[in-house]
């Protein structure tokens, strides 16, 4: 029982905003000793557990170009392009690619999108730019904060519920082999990944509306579209 | 055939050549830690090569890992204050290149897909890529890809810019480019310990017999706590 002091204490460093890794690292090590594992042992497991997991860190072959691009010029060209495609809002455009991350996810594609690669170059540039198109002026850094957020997130929960519906993917062999194990059972992979459906849809339902509200939050936010805009739309 | 370890080799080389240019970076008040920090980062993506093969020890990667976290704690993780993009610069980038900015971050999907569903081929009776690696092997091509058709679309005066913009890309995310590999590694630590069968016997004590179902939602929520995907993105 005494291993699981880890977890809480991944809750509390969390909690108390201390930094992420610095928590982990010494929760891993508290919860080695705790689960008398020797300091080899715990060493050994460290060691371990990050040579087989680099591949979550590949994103950062991307930055070379993404970087590049940049300095050229492409995030303002994500604002210019989406200031001509009216009906797209900071929300729309984020269900949008939500829906594309987890469609993309749920055939196997995960490496399509990610934070380095899609959100920070493209996804967050043009959400910014619906905002600046709407609100004008009135997107202080504050907005520009939450836009990055709610960016980030369409991301991760698209991809999150999403890649669980492709069979051959971690998590879905973890679970059969840890209820297998566990229960006698016998799960087939295919079943797992076929009830990570209605999860699925879930996800994208409750996120999706939280994004679509984030339309209303940045309106509260920013009092409301520009002058020029409602002119616009009186005339 | 292609192997996912090379590209773990390329993503090793970039992070010790950013650290090589971190040491002579005076913009950089903690240029010595930072330095250390990336170079043994890029040092234990090349190691880990041979610790999942089984041909050097682990533990000598946990020491590596440690210290990388060891450094954050103490704050020895900076960055350089050298400029990113001006918003002229960008501004007159976006005015010479216009959409076509977008070709080499939309180049990086589109090889994805290329390479992970195309290119799933044998030659003789030995498959091309890596078995169950084929997406991580098309990231790793895409980038390659990628940065070339930036290169030669842009034309940068440095032959270093990529490099260069990477490595700026990078410093601002910090060391939230590794948490996701950290928690990653604290998972199979968990496991080592024997977290996962604690949590399993708790919940089968609190749950009536028959309800296996629930304990396999359970087991799933318990994992979702660390298997957050990426940082966020920064800009």
């Amino acid at each position: 029982m005494l291993v699981l002091i880890g977890v809480l204490l991944v809750v509390i460093g969390f909690a108390l905003r201390l930094n992420p890794l610095v928590v982990v690292t010494v929760a891993g090590i508290v919860t080695g000793f705790l689960g008398k594992l020797s300091p080899m042992a715990i060493l050994n497991a460290f060691g371990n557990g990050f040579a087989s997991s680099r591949s979550v860190t590949l994103f950062v072959l991307v930055l070379p170009v993404i970087g590049l691009i940049e300095r050229f010029g492409l995030q303002e060209q994500g604002r210019r392009l989406i200031g001509r495609l009216g009906a797209l809002t900071t929300g729309r455009l984020l269900v949008l690619y939500q829906l594309i991350r987890q469609i993309t996810a749920a055939v196997g594609l995960q490496p399509i999108g990610g934070p380095a690669q899609m959100v920070r170059p493209l996804i967050y540039p043009m959400a910014e730019g619906a905002a600046e198109r709407r609100y004008g002026d009135a997107v202080t850094d504050s907005v520009r904060e939450k836009i990055k957020g709610f960016s980030a997130s369409a991301d991760t929960v698209g991809v999150f519920f999403g890649e669980d519906i492709f069979v051959a993917i971690g998590s879905i062999l973890l679970i059969t082999g840890f209820v297998d194990s566990a229960y006698g059972l016998k799960l087939d992979a295919l079943h797992v990944a076929l009830w990570a459906i209605p999860t699925a849809v879930c996800a994208f339902v409750i996120h999706g509306a939280r994004l679509l509200n984030l339309d209303r939050r940045l309106n509260r936010m920013t009092s409301g579209p520009t002058a020029d805009k409602t002119e616009e739309a009186s005339r | 055939m292609i192997k996912v370890e090379w590209f773990y080799w390329l993503c090793g080389l970039i992070f010790i050549a950013v650290g090589v240019l971190t040491f002579p970076d005076r913009t950089n008040a903690k240029r010595y830690g930072s330095g250390t920090f990336w170079v043994l980062l890029g040092a234990s993506f090349i190691y880990g090569t041979y610790v999942v093969n089984k041909t050097a020890p682990a533990a000598v990667l946990g020491v590596a890992v440690i210290a990388m976290a060891g450094l954050v704690a103490a704050g020895q993780l900076g960055r350089g204050t050298a400029a990113g993009p001006s918003r002229t610069e960008q501004e007159a980038g976006a005015d010479r290149f216009g959409n076509r900015l977008f070709i080499p971050a939309l180049t990086i999907p589109v090889v994805v897909v290329i390479v992970a569903v195309g290119l799933k081929i044998h030659i003789g009776d030995r498959p091309l890529l890596e078995k169950d690696s084929e997406t991580l092997i098309g990231l790793g091509v895409a980038a390659i890809v990628a940065v070339i058709v930036g290169f030669l679309m842009l034309r940068p005066k440095s032959a270093l810019t990529p490099l260069n913009e990477g490595r700026r890309l990078l410093e601002a995310i910090g060391w939230a480019a590794v948490l996701p590999q950290m928690l990653a590694t604290l998972g199979q630590l968990f496991v080592a310990a024997g977290v996962g069968k604690q949590v399993g016997r708790l919940i089968k004590d609190v749950l009536p017999d028959g309800a296996s179902s629930c304990t396999a939602w359970a087991w799933r929520c318990s994992r979702s706590s660390w298997a957050t995907r990426s940082p966020r993105s920064r800009s």
